[in-house]
């Protein structure tokens, strides 16, 4: 369904034909629990966020303006939900993020051969970027975002957006490299 | 695709959702009752533009203007038209082929000799009229 085709749809749900919601449900929720489940890591947590982005897009769907795609719309939503309930509970930013400047001095291990470690050493580099880049990176790599969606989500212009996913590349390749050498 | 690129998108930790999800978040959402109305509907709001425009043009062409110059001495339109009109108004009386200053003097001068005139002609009239009065008035006595 293009993004017209949704917005026709959107028009039917707001005159009363509440039931049609259900085909976003249906088609948004896997992506949307991804994305947030990337940014929790709770998969409990990240259902219950998804659940109330539904619930809060259903509400505000006379907002809805078709600039962007409403799954973009609807991940913006969860984001600041996402974000809204790490800041009430304290979780700001993962101890990781402290440790963002410190070089990682651990000496090559032979369990990095092995793929499944080295995704999981993949994901903890990737925690250890700044918050912005972190959220850049997993919504262009792991949702395939686009750069304007990314920089819609986030509320900030594609140049930075842009350059946060440079400046976390280059952060990864040096810590992979390093771990790999 | 890079080779970070690569291992960037093959980190990621997959989640599967429970399979009731779907179910208890239209459950949630039917109970939430109706999303509000759009206020703002655009085929409704360029339907209406398009008609106040309509009107609007309809009015400033078919109701006559009392200031305006009127539409047959334009000769060209916008800003040109209105200087033209205004060339035409001021060198009416005069003769619009003398454009020096000489010319405009002589102008000048026989207008205000035609207003001499004119006025002189007036005072006989008056003169005259009050002639006339004086002899049809009724003697008092």
């Amino acid at each position: 369904m293009t993004i017209d085709q949704e917005k026709v749809l959107i028009e039917s749900i707001c005159d009363g034909a509440s039931e049609q919601y259900s085909y976003f449900v249906e088609r948004y929720h896997r992506g949307l629990i991804q994305h947030v489940f990337n940014f929790v890591r709770d998969g409990d947590e990240a259902e219950d966020i998804a659940q109330e982005a539904f619930i809060q897009a259903y509400k505000k769907l006379h907002q809805y303006d078709g600039k962007f795609a409403f799954s973009t719309w609807l991940y913006k939503i969860a984001d600041n939900l996402a974000r809204r309930m790490a800041a009430k509970s304290g979780r700001t930013a993962s101890i990781s993020d402290y440790e963002a400047f410190i070089p990682d001095i651990r000496p090559p291990t032979e369990e990095l051969i092995d793929g499944v470690i080295g995704k999981a050493h993949v994901r903890k580099a990737i925690d250890r970027l700044p918050p912005d880049q972190r959220r850049a990176i997993m919504m262009y790599y792991w949702d395939e975002l686009s750069y304007e969606e990314i920089a819609n989500v986030m509320k900030r212009p594609v140049g930075t957006v842009r350059t946060w996913l440079h400046r976390a590349k280059e952060q990864l390749r040096e810590e992979l490299a390093y771990g790999q050498n | 695709m890079d080779k970070i690129d690569q291992q960037i998108k093959e980190s990621v930790q997959t989640y599967e959702p429970k399979q009731e999800f779907v179910e208890t978040t239209m459950q949630k959402v039917e109970t939430t009752g109706a999303p509000k109305k759009r206020w703002l509907n655009w085929k409704v709001l360029t339907s209406t533009a398009g008609t106040v425009t309509v009107v609007a043009i309809a009015i400033f062409v078919f109701v006559p203007h009392s200031n305006s110059p009127t539409a047959s001495t334009t000769t060209g339109g916008g800003k040109a038209g209105i200087d033209s009109q205004s060339q035409t108004a001021v060198k009416a009386p005069i003769n619009p082929t003398n454009t020096t200053d000489t010319a405009l003097s002589s102008d000048l001068s026989s207008v205000q000799a035609s207003l001499t005139q004119s006025l002189s002609d007036q005072s006989t009239a008056d003169n005259s009229i009050n002639d006339n009065q004086q002899q049809v008035s009724i003697p008092t006595e």
